[in-house]
């Protein structure tokens, strides 16, 4: 008890009266000298800041003051010190324990028996709770009313009698393409919004039914005249003691839009599911329950939709191979890709399927799937087995033919040395005994008599030749390549050698311009030069001056040798006569020969895989070009 | 001719033209040839190793140089090459292959089998009489076969 009253100016019963009501006080009563130190301090002071009267009484009352409230209190006392009242003046105070305190001080000199103000005494309301209330309230208002104006959604307050509008929220004015001034308190302003006045209705009697409507949709038409579809939800309620609907509107457009992808999308999957050419199995990776199995693999295997469903998959028989027991399923899920090229699989009527299978596991909405896809390979492997057989049969075939050939290759060599030997005895025989009745009867024959008998042996002796040649360009045909890098150079200058040993008494001028290597058979192609030179010398033979050019261009297709004449020539007309066997284009009492030797060049030329070629004039000489196709060094 | 006079040419030809010819071209060559005559392989093997109606002659006195068709009755000249060579009792006796065959699998293996001499008879008979002359100018005269021993 530290409140003190100036004795003597009360009698004690009424002291003691004043003392209890100021004990029993709510608000803080504390009383200080002009100084501010405390002199009396009431229960509810110590209630209200924390401090006991005996830490308070005698000590100054700045305590209690917040740093920035000194002034005031300084102020406050100096008013109180000239005998001034300060009511209701709402300030701050710290609790002992630190917490600031919202106050209501109403600040009152004290007097002594003289009237002399020797202090001050304060009653203290603390406004703290009430200060917060308040400000919760204003809070919350404005919380709301920022929720209302800023909700994404359009929310509306309508009167419920006529549907004017109370209220609107920003993202209905934007939305509707209009301001809140414009439709407060218009009626029916949200009327020509609606498509049908039915569905308008149908709306209000949802509504007034339960007294609420949640999630109504429908479609409205927006500020541009496009339709949009929302989704209503409202409510009503009472205001001000007026009934009121308060209605959230949703645009669900793309919600809309997401759930049509979503369907479209399962639906797009669910066909791909029904209509796969490949069988598709969907298991719990948990339990190894088959989910779903599509038509496919139904169809395939011969069981029912049922004999899959709800079963574990090492319960359906035909997988006994992978997933034999829940173990093996087990590796199946751990390893999370399975594949098997070649998986035998039993049809529920015993038949059996090829199959190619592979197995992944993935989430589904956190849950971990097994996909199984089985591609009947039945076909493929039949398909396969007859290639097989087939590729087997071919190659038997290119045996068989190949034997078949190499018998050919063998009659036709067993032919040429029939032909290289016996049919060259008879003719030995025509031309010996010829020459032999010439030598030891020509004297007995008439001139015309010994000229028959000579003609019979040119006759004997040109068959000969012609069987030389025809037995050369057979050999040549048939005779292995034996390719190797060949001195062009060389070759034809050892080849002009031994062709001039028989060109005695001839003025020939031979020009030999430069020439490359090339790959090919020696012997070949020391056999078309041969030829080409000795034609292009035997052609030339008529001529005073013989010149021969032998050379070689550098062509895109590679390099190109020529053997250049200024013989006779002959008509390009005829070219396409000239590499064909025995066809000659000069009369043999002209110019010898057989007709074989152009037929062995192009032969050979072609067995290398080059091609040759001439140009001529008749009178003006020949040139033959050839290549060695593929074989000339660039 | 005698048998006592020493053969110098076994001629082995099966074409009775050829081997007419042939004679004639040697005879021209020098009369005085001594040429003994087998018509096939057989025959000449009779000879060369005194077989048969040759029983009697002595395999010492051999003759200087066999001219030996390839294509031949019975035995084939390459079958009678190769019994030559393979006895060395007449292995040294110079063997010609006289024959119509160019081809050059025959050729090959004549010589593989260690022919002396490889010709091919020409259709034209001038050039047939040369070469033939030739032969007997070289093997008899030109070539000394080593002697044989008793």
């Amino acid at each position: 008890m530290a409140f003190e009253i100036s004795p003597g100016r009360l009698p004690d019963g009424k002291a003691a009266h004043f003392a209890a009501i100021v004990e029993s006080s709510e608000d803080a009563i504390v009383g200080t000298d002009l100084d501010g130190t405390v002199t009396s301090w009431n229960a509810a002071a110590e209630k209200i800041f924390g401090y006991p009267a005996s830490e308070m009484v005698g000590n100054s009352i700045m305590r209690l003051i917040p740093p920035d409230r000194v002034k005031e209190e300084e102020s406050i006392l100096a008013r109180v010190g000239r005998g001034e009242n300060v009511r209701h003046f709402e300030t701050r105070r710290i609790h002992k324990d630190r917490r600031p305190l919202a106050v209501s001080v109403t600040v009152s000199p004290i007097k002594d028996s003289d009237g002399t103000i020797v202090g001050a005494s304060k009653v203290v309301r603390d406004i703290t709770d009430q200060q917060w209330m308040e400000g919760s309230l204003r809070e919350s208002e404005e919380f709301f009313a920022k929720a209302f104006w800023l909700s994404p959604d359009c929310v509306a307050l309508e009167r419920a009698s006529d549907h004017s509008l109370l209220k609107v929220n920003e993202a209905l004015c934007r939305i509707w393409g209009t301001t809140p001034a414009d439709v407060i308190g218009k009626k029916s302003a949200d009327h020509s919004r609606w498509l049908s006045e039915e569905e308008r209705l149908r709306y209000l009697q949802a509504l007034e039914k339960d007294g609420q409507c949640m999630n109504f949709e429908t479609t409205l038409r927006i500020n541009d005249g496009r339709l949009v579809d929302f989704s209503i939800s409202s409510r009503m309620i009472t205001l001000n003691g007026e009934s009121c609907i308060l209605s959230v509107r949703r645009d669900i457009t793309e919600e809309r839009l997401t759930q049509k992808a979503l369907i479209a999308s399962e639906l797009r999957y669910r066909r791909l599911f029904e209509t796969a050419q490949d069988g598709i199995l969907i298991l719990d990776a948990e339990t190894g329950m088959v989910e779903d199995v599509n038509p496919y693999l139904i169809t395939l295997l011969g069981y029912s939709r049922d004999q899959f469903l709800g079963k574990a998959i090492w319960e359906l028989g035909f997988f006994s191979d992978i997933v034999a027991n829940e173990e093996k399923f087990a590796e199946l899920r751990e390893k999370e890709y399975v594949s098997y090229d070649h998986l035998p699989l039993k049809r529920s009527d015993g038949g059996q399927v090829d199959a190619e299978f592979v197995s992944n596991v993935y989430l589904v909405s956190g849950t971990k799937v097994i996909q199984c896809n089985v591609r009947d390979v039945t076909a493929r492997r039949t398909a396969e087995k007859a290639l097989h057989q087939l590729h087997t049969e071919l190659e038997e075939r290119v045996v068989q033919r190949t034997a078949e050939l190499e018998a050919a290759n063998k009659e036709l060599e067993a032919f040429s040395y029939s032909v290289s030997h016996d049919l060259r005895a008879p003719l030995r025989a025509v031309d010996g005994f010829s020459h032999a009745v010439l030598e030891d009867y020509g004297a007995q024959l008439p001139e015309q008599g010994r000229r028959y008998l000579q003609i019979i042996r040119e006759g004997a002796q040109r068959m000969g030749m012609l069987i030389d040649d025809l037995l050369t360009f057979s050999r040549l045909s048939r005779a292995p390549l034996n390719k190797q890098e060949v001195d062009t150079g060389r070759l034809v200058r050892a080849t002009l050698a031994e062709l001039k040993a028989q060109q005695e008494g001839r003025q020939i001028d031979l020009r030999i311009g430069e020439l490359p290597t090339c790959t090919g058979d020696p012997a070949l192609l020391k056999q078309v030069w041969i030829n080409l030179l000795s034609n292009a010398l035997k052609y030339t033979q008529k001529r005073e001056a013989t010149v021969v050019e032998i050379g070689c261009e550098a062509k895109p297709e590679g390099n190109v040798f020529f053997v250049r004449d200024n013989g006779t020539g002959f008509d390009m007309r005829y070219a396409g006569k000239l590499f064909g066997v025995f066809q000659r284009l000069h009369r043999a009492e002209d110019y010898e020969g057989t007709g074989v030797g152009l037929a062995i060049v192009q032969r050979i030329i072609h067995r290398h895989g080059g091609r040759i070629w001439a140009e001529a004039a008749v009178d003006r000489g020949a040139t033959f070009y050839f290549t060695v196709e593929g074989e000339t060094k660039p | 001719m005698s048998e006592t006079t020493p053969i110098e040419i076994l001629l082995v030809e099966d074409n009775p033209q050829d081997l007419e010819l042939a004679q004639r071209a040697l005879r021209k060559a020098n009369p005085m040839n001594r040429i003994q005559i087998a018509r096939d392989g057989a025959e000449a093997l009779d000879y060369l190793f005194c077989q048969g109606p040759h029983a009697s002659r002595r395999i010492e006195d051999a003759p200087k140089v066999i001219l030996l068709d390839l294509k031949l009755p019975r035995v084939d000249g390459l079958e009678v090459l190769r019994r030559i060579k393979a006895d060395p009792r007449i292995r040294t006796i110079p063997v010609v292959v006289f024959t119509s065959s160019k081809e050059q699998k025959d050729v090959v293996e004549s010589y593989e089998l260690g022919v002396n001499s490889y010709i091919v008879k020409p259709v034209n008979f001038e050039r047939f009489a040369e070469v033939v002359e030739q032969l007997g100018m070289y093997w008899l005269l030109v070539n000394q076969p080593p002697k044989l021993e008793d």
